[in-house]
């Protein structure tokens, strides 16, 4: 991401707090680890030099929204194409208020995953991008300079196809290896911008238990499930795994067979 | 050992197709437990889990024909979320054939007795589930049986554990209201 693009987020940031249009930006700034930023609430205008934007920034913004839609006064937003995606989906579901949410898309040249603080490579979600463009925005900012195309959306598809292809005892095979590894940490949960009950089923006490492969089997299908048709393919849940589960492919396979409900007059 | 299947069956139509089935004498297989729902777009996709964690070896869901609901527009949805959920099972792994969506009316008795023979066959070629069968959500179901000990069982229990303290009883107890409140 050039220089450019983050020092223009950091001047909007600061002249928006400043005139009051906002009261809080939302955007990332370093976090702990080398190569790792978190997203961040800036109050003051003097902390927005801390704004940082590059192509370590995997979090996805959208989902801080809700939260931040329920204080006083308006927030600055930062998103990319995905995460604008997403809070369109939040806007529809009357999480996000609209009105609350000043946004400013910035132009995206895919994220990177990390490893021990070094590169290593396009977020899988990235090398499948389909989404360049911004559904929904009140500014842009560094998207005239994007290298980035979109595919053209069936590759995606081709993991769930490769699974698909094989017989059943085959793919049993392949989720057993894959989910018994899950921890059930929930982070799959959390991050996802479109999980936003507030009192969810899958924080049942008895659940908690040390997990067994069956156990996340079922827990996978329901947190998959819930998404079906609501899911922006955004790429979170894979990409904050712990144990690496390639969880999008589940999520991907509901996007596929997805058919909306037809009501006969 | 005979599979178990789990039937939910909408009040409206097929609940009252079964009963017809049963009014005309028409016999169907005696491992059919048939779970009675409002409307078949009750039944969500925890429902359907449950059932194979507690031992169903196939699931059919039965409502009234498409246009026919007593909700206008119930089995439209149940039509969407159930094909959702089946394929997804699939895609896991689970076999095609455990799952069925059927749209059976209240004057079709034979109808509702052939699908069940037909469904009950088509799961008994499979045998049991081992796959998605097994010890899951163990705590719960530990819990579940203690509520659901009778009288006379839980008073055995405290007989034969002659040492057990007051303090002791008030924790089981304890944890009966909470197994309880869990239900």
């Amino acid at each position: 991401m050039s220089n450019d693009t983050v020092l223009k987020m950091r001047t909007r940031a600061r002249e928006m707090l400043a005139s009051g249009e906002v009261t809080q930006v939302l955007a990332w700034e370093a976090g702990e680890f080398p190569n790792y930023p978190a997203p961040a609430f800036f109050k003051d205008e003097n902390a927005c030099g801390r704004i940082l934007y590059d192509r370590f920034c995997t979090a996805n913004l959208s989902k801080f929204m809700i939260e931040a839609s329920r204080n006083e006064g308006k927030t600055l937003v930062f998103l990319r194409p995905c995460d604008a995606y997403s809070l369109t989906q939040l806007i529809k579901e009357n999480q996000v208020n609209r009105e609350k949410a000043y946004i400013i898309g910035v132009g995206c040249e895919g994220c990177v995953t990390v490893y021990e603080g070094e590169e290593c490579g396009l977020l899988e979600s990235c090398l499948v991008c389909i989404k360049t463009d911004y559904p929904i925005y009140d500014e842009l900012i560094g998207t005239e300079n994007n290298p980035r195309t979109a595919t053209t959306g069936t590759e995606r598809f081709e993991g769930v196809t490769r699974v698909e292809e094989t017989d059943a005892s085959a793919r049993y095979g392949f989720w057993q290896t894959q989910l018994s590894r899950c921890i059930r940490c929930n982070a799959c949960r959390n991050i996802c911008p479109t999980c936003h009950c507030k009192v969810c089923m899958l924080d049942k006490e008895s659940l908690t238990n040390p997990p067994n492969p069956l156990e996340n089997k079922f827990f996978h299908v329901i947190r998959a499930y819930h998404q079906n048709g609501r899911c922006t393919d955004c790429g979170q849940c894979a990409r904050v795994c712990p144990q690496g589960i390639p969880l999008q492919l589940l999520n991907r396979k509901l996007i596929k067979a997805y058919k909306p409900v037809e009501v006969q007059p | 050992m005979p599979v178990n299947i789990v039937a939910f069956c909408c009040n409206w139509c097929s609940y009252a197709g079964a009963d017809l089935a049963g009014t005309s004498r028409l016999a169907y297989p005696s491992q059919v437990k048939i779970i009675r729902v409002p409307c078949s777009c009750r039944v969500d996709e925890a429902f359907v889990l449950r059932a194979f964690i507690r031992g169903a070896d196939g699931v059919i869901v039965c409502g009234c024909h498409l246009g026919d609901c007593h909700y206008m527009t119930g089995n439209h949805h149940t039509k969407q979320r159930m094909e959702a959920l089946f394929g997804l099972l699939e895609f896991m792994g689970m076999e095609r054939e455990r799952l069925r969506l059927e749209w059976i009316s209240a004057s079709e008795g034979a109808k509702f007795a052939d699908t069940m023979a037909g469904f009950t066959a088509q799961v008994e070629k499979l045998g049991k589930n081992e796959r998605y069968a097994g010890k899951c959500f163990e705590a719960a179901d530990a819990e579940t049986t203690n509520t659901e000990a009778t009288d006379t069982e839980t008073a055995d229990v405290e007989a034969m554990d002659v040492e057990a303290t007051d303090a002791e009883t008030a924790d089981t107890e304890t944890t009966n209201t909470k197994a309880a409140e869990d239900i």
